[in-house]
Order: C-alpha cells, then structure tokens, then sequence
C-alpha cells in the first residue's frame, strides 16, 4: 500500500546504527501509562519512558514479567490511551490504529474459520473489501515463509511455527513500516524458534521494515536487534538502552562468539540487578 | 518378495473393509447398544404374554407397532392418521424455535454489549429462567386461545432462555486479543460484530441450539396438553383417556424420532459451520 520511502541504509545491512538517528520515525518522550483497577487502585505500568527508534531499526524490549512490554507495545499500535507524555510515528502523534503498523501477538492469533489465505488478507478484508485483495501478493508473501500450499487450509491444520508464520504474513500484507511484535516465538521450541528467528531477519532486511520486538529472551534480543531497550521490573522503566555492535548478517552460530557472549552478560546483570533491587 | 508383500497387503485390506464399514455404521459400541434394545424388545414381548398383562397397562411391542403403521399409512382424513397432527405440532415447534433463536441471540448478544443493561435486566433473567416454565402454559391459553398461538409462544418461551445464555456466554468469551487484531486493522463497530464476535460465539450458540431443538418439541407438547383440537400432544393425551396405550406409546416414539431428527439436524450445520471448533468447547447436549 504505502510505498517504503528512501531506505536510510543502503542495500546491503552490514552495519547497524549505534544511536538513534538525527531523523527518527518513532519518538517517545516521557512517557507514562496508569492502568485504573476496577477496585480503583492505580498501577503505574509505565513510567517516563523516552527513547528515538530510526527507520529500519531492528529494536528488542526486555523485562521482567509485568514490567509493562505489552502496555508499550499496545500503546505504539494504537489500541490503548497513555496517561502523559507523547508518542509520535513518522511525527505524527498515535491516537489510535493506523495501517503503518503491522502487528504479531504472542499467540498466532488466527480466526478459525478462516483459511490461512484468508487469515492473511483479513487486514486487507476489513480496510478495502474482499474486491481489494491481491492473491498474488498473498501467494507470494506465503511462500516467503514457506507457506506455499497451505493456502486453502485452516489454522488447526497447521503447526504452532507454521501459525505464527501465517500470523507475520498477515501483518506484512498491508505493507507497513513498523512491525510490532510481541514475544512472537515465545510459544514455539527452540528449534523452531531460532529457525525463525531467522527468517524474520531476512524478511526484515528483505522489506526493510523497523522492527519492536518484544521477548523475555536474552539470547533472542542480542541475536536480532540493532538496540536493546531493558526494562526495570514494575513499574516498567528503561534501565539501559544497549547497541548491540554485531556485524550483519549474523549466522545462527554468531551466539557462540565472545562478543555475543558478552552483550547477553551485559543483559543478564542488568536485568538481574533490578530484579534484586525490586526484591 | 515384494509381490508376496503386495498380496498379503491386498488381502488384509479386504479382510478389514467390511470391518471398518461395520463400525462406522455400528460406530463401534453401536452393536451393543442394538443388542440391548433387541433384548428389552424381546423380553418386553415375552413379559406381555406371559403375564398376560392387560393391554391398557402395558401394550406388547407388536401392539405398538402396529399403531405405528396404521397411524402413518392411514389416509391423512383417517381420524388415525398422524400426518396432520405431525403436521401442527411440527410447525409450532418450528415457529417457536425460530421466533425463540432470533430473539434470544439478539438480546444475549445487545444485553452483552451494554453492560448496564446486563446488570439492570439480570436479576429479572435468573429470576424468570429459574422458575418452570411449563407453570405458564395454562394462562398462554387464557390470553391467547386454542389456536396455535399458545403453543408456539410455549416453544419460544422454552427455547429463548438457553440461546439467550448462550449468545451472552459466547460474546464474553471472545477472546480480547482477536478484537484488538480487527481494531488494529481499523475495523468498525459492525465489523468487529460480525467478522470477529458473531463467529467466536458459534460454538456457544450451537450449544443453545441443541438444546433448543429438544425444547422447541417440549414447548409444543405441553401447549397443546393444556388445550388444543390437534397435534401430537392432543392426540396422545386423548389416546391416554382412552386408555389406547398402542396409541401413546407409538406416539412417544413419534415424539422420540422427532426431537432426535431436530438435534441431528444441528448437528450437521453444526459440522458444517463449526467446523473448526474444538469439541470441549461446546457443552449442553
Ligand atoms: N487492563 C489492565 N488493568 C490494570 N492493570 C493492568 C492491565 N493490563 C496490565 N496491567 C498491569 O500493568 C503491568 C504491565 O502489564 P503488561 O501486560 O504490559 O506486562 P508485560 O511486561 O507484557 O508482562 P509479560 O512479560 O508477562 O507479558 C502489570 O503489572 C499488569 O498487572
Ligand atoms: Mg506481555
């Protein structure tokens, strides 16, 4: 639909950027979310939260349980108000839904009683009409991921990988600039998970999508993102923002490196040291 | 070797084709269940003569079936006939089926959406819904007659209640994070309804509608028990009077066959249009 504007990297991605760009497509000054309890209690979720993500970044949120990953994540989509502060995409402020963002939740998602095609075009569906579905594009975005012949097949006959790829797709098919990906793999087993994991770093360097993608793992966050953003146990609260400085395209076994070794270090202190701060 | 293998493959197969057919049919228990029926059948009839137990007490299975002949083969203006009392009472049953269906899922689904209206109107559902709803049927004849009315006001009394619970429990259980995949994509309010809520509530509303189709028959019967010029039910209680218990009993089978020709049939739409829901999902039957 919205054709990607000029990439801010060229073609091939050797190197990822260290620091947010001069010219951010996200922004998010101070903010904070209040969730009110139906008791009428208020719990701080998020607090003062700022950060810059540049076009085509690939950026990983971690954090303990609760620390308000989801609350973020839901924020940037649209589909929750925040209580201060602001958040801009392409400098424009959210206020709600947009098709500029495709969205991966923790299960795959699917409906049912729809076929996997079906499935895959239902942002299409509900935007433009059933009219103003390209199956070519459909075709093709599920081959990308292996998913070629599983077309007219419904969710329960696929596998939970096979799901969760049918659920990226559908959040690829409107061609959006930023993927918000919430513990997309955090159901799967770890063969299916480093599998992939990548595969989604091709699609990302294929489209050159920007990329928030939330996990509880430390490995997976150093493996695929351009920057780190750990969270403080609740209420969520940046605690570090760390460039992962790993050269591209990084081969699965690029985990077993000194360095990768030493960013999941680097994580694991961090997050373990507010986890006992909490405690 | 690999032709002995062929053969003996081959033959297995058609040793174990009439075997399979047999137990889709019987599906496999089936044939147990068939025996018993043929030995309650069998000692029916032997009890029956025996004992010589009057007919108006217990009537032999022969007895039955031959009511059951005569009321089907009989030409439709025969007074033994059971077409047109198979007839109205199918066609109450079917009214108020319809007619309870629509309104039920209508107000689950609207009392669901306004949750103020759900609190406001709940008390009055649980109180209504706990009381016997069968009491009513006398003053359905007051007000509305002996005409068909009443009993089809009975049939969609008895069949509202369980799709209106159902159409409540299906809405609440969609899941949350469905609804924020179609708001994510810009859906409407209608769309959200109908490509997200309605579908998710499918396997509840089926749950409703086997009930329903059981209740549509009770509802119908027992309006025309109170007072009616036809029906099944007006036929069996006359058949009682009468002490022509051939007659009741080949009703009741009638009866029988009906309710479970119903719930077959929504069975079937509910393969065909539910296809995808796990059975511990759907409970009511
Ligand atoms: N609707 C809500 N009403 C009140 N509190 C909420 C609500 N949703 C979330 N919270 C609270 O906000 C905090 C953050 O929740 P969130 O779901 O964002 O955490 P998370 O980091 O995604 O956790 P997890 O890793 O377990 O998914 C939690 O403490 C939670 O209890
Ligand atoms: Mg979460």
């Amino acid at each position: 639909m919205n054709a990607v504007a000029t990439p801010l990297y060229p073609e091939d991605r050797t190197s990822a950027p260290k620091t947010a760009a001069a010219d951010p497509l996200i922004t998010c000054r101070s903010l904070n979310k209040v969730y009110k309890t139906r008791s009428g209690d208020a719990v701080d979720a998020l607090v003062d939260l700022n950060f810059d993500i540049a076009k085509g970044e690939f950026i990983s949120v971690v954090g303990p349980s609760g620390c308000g990953k989801s609350t973020l994540l839901k924020i940037m989509a649209g589909l929750l108000d925040y209580t201060s502060g602001d958040i801009a995409i392409s400098g424009k402020a959210v206020t709600g839904p947009s098709p500029q963002n495709g969205l991966v939740f923790q299960q795959p998602n699917l409906l049912p009683w729809k076929t996997i095609a079906e499935n895959v075009y239902f942002p299409v569906e509900i935007q433009q009409g059933r009219r103003a579905v390209n199956m070519t594009l459909v075709r093709e975005l599920m081959s990308m991921v292996g998913l070629k012949g599983f077309e007219g097949k419904y969710p329960h006959e696929l596998s939970g990988g096979m799901q969760q790829r049918a659920a990226i797709v559908r959040a690829l098919v409107q061609d959006p600039a930023v993927l918000l990906m919430d513990e997309p793999f955090g159901a799967l087993d770890a063969m299916t998970r480093d599998m992939m994991n990548v595969e989604l770093l091709k699609i990302w360097s294929k489209h050159r999508k920007t990329v928030i993608f939330i996990t509880h793992s430390i490995p997976e966050a150093v493996f695929l993102s351009d920057r780190v953003i750990a969270m403080t146990p609740r209420p969520g609260e940046i605690a570090e923002i760390i460039p992962i400085d790993l050269p591209r395209p990084r081969p699965l076994d690029v985990v077993n490196t000194p360095e990768f070794g030493a960013y999941a270090k680097r994580l694991r202190r961090l997050l373990n040291a507010n986890e006992d701060i909490a405690g | 070797m690999t032709m002995q293998q062929t053969d003996r493959d081959a033959a297995l197969f058609q040793a174990s084709r009439p075997m399979r057919i047999l137990r889709r049919v019987a599906g496999g228990d089936g044939i147990i269940s068939f025996a018993i029926l043929i030995a309650i059948l069998l000692s029916w009839q032997a009890a029956v003569s025996l004992l010589d137990v009057p007919a108006f007490i217990l009537p032999a299975p022969t007895e039955v079936l031959a009511w059951l002949i005569r009321g089907f083969s009989a030409a439709p203006d025969d007074p033994v006939s059971f077409w047109p009392h198979l007839g109205v009472t199918l066609w109450e049953a079917l009214v108020g089926f319809v007619a309870g269906v629509i309104v039920g899922v209508l107000l689950g689904f609207a009392l669901a959406h306004w949750p103020r209206a759900e609190r406001i109107f709940y008390p009055y559902i649980q109180a209504f819904n706990g009381l016997p709803k069968i009491a009513i049927a006398p003053l359905m004849v007051v007000w509305l007659g002996f005409g068909l009315e009443p009993k089809i006001w009975m049939a969609a009394i008895l069949v509202f209640f369980p799709m209106m619970i159902n159409a409540m429990a299906g809405y609440h259980s969609v899941d949350p994070d469905r609804i924020d995949l179609a708001r994510a994509c810009n859906a409407t309010r209608t769309q959200i309804f109908f490509k997200i809520i309605v579908p998710s509530s499918l396997p509840f509303l089926f749950a409703g509608l086997h009930m329903a189709s059981v209740l549509a028959i009770l509802g119908a019967i027992v309006g025309e028990f109170v007072g009616a010029t036809r029906g099944l039910g007006m036929l069996l209680l006359q058949y009682n009077n009468n002490m022509q218990m051939g007659g009741v009993f080949a009703l009741l089978i009638v009866l029988g066959a009906l309710g479970y020709g119903l719930n077959l049939l929504m069975q079937l739409a509910e393969r065909k249009y539910c296809f995808w829901a796990r059975r511990s999902k759907t409970f009511g039957h």
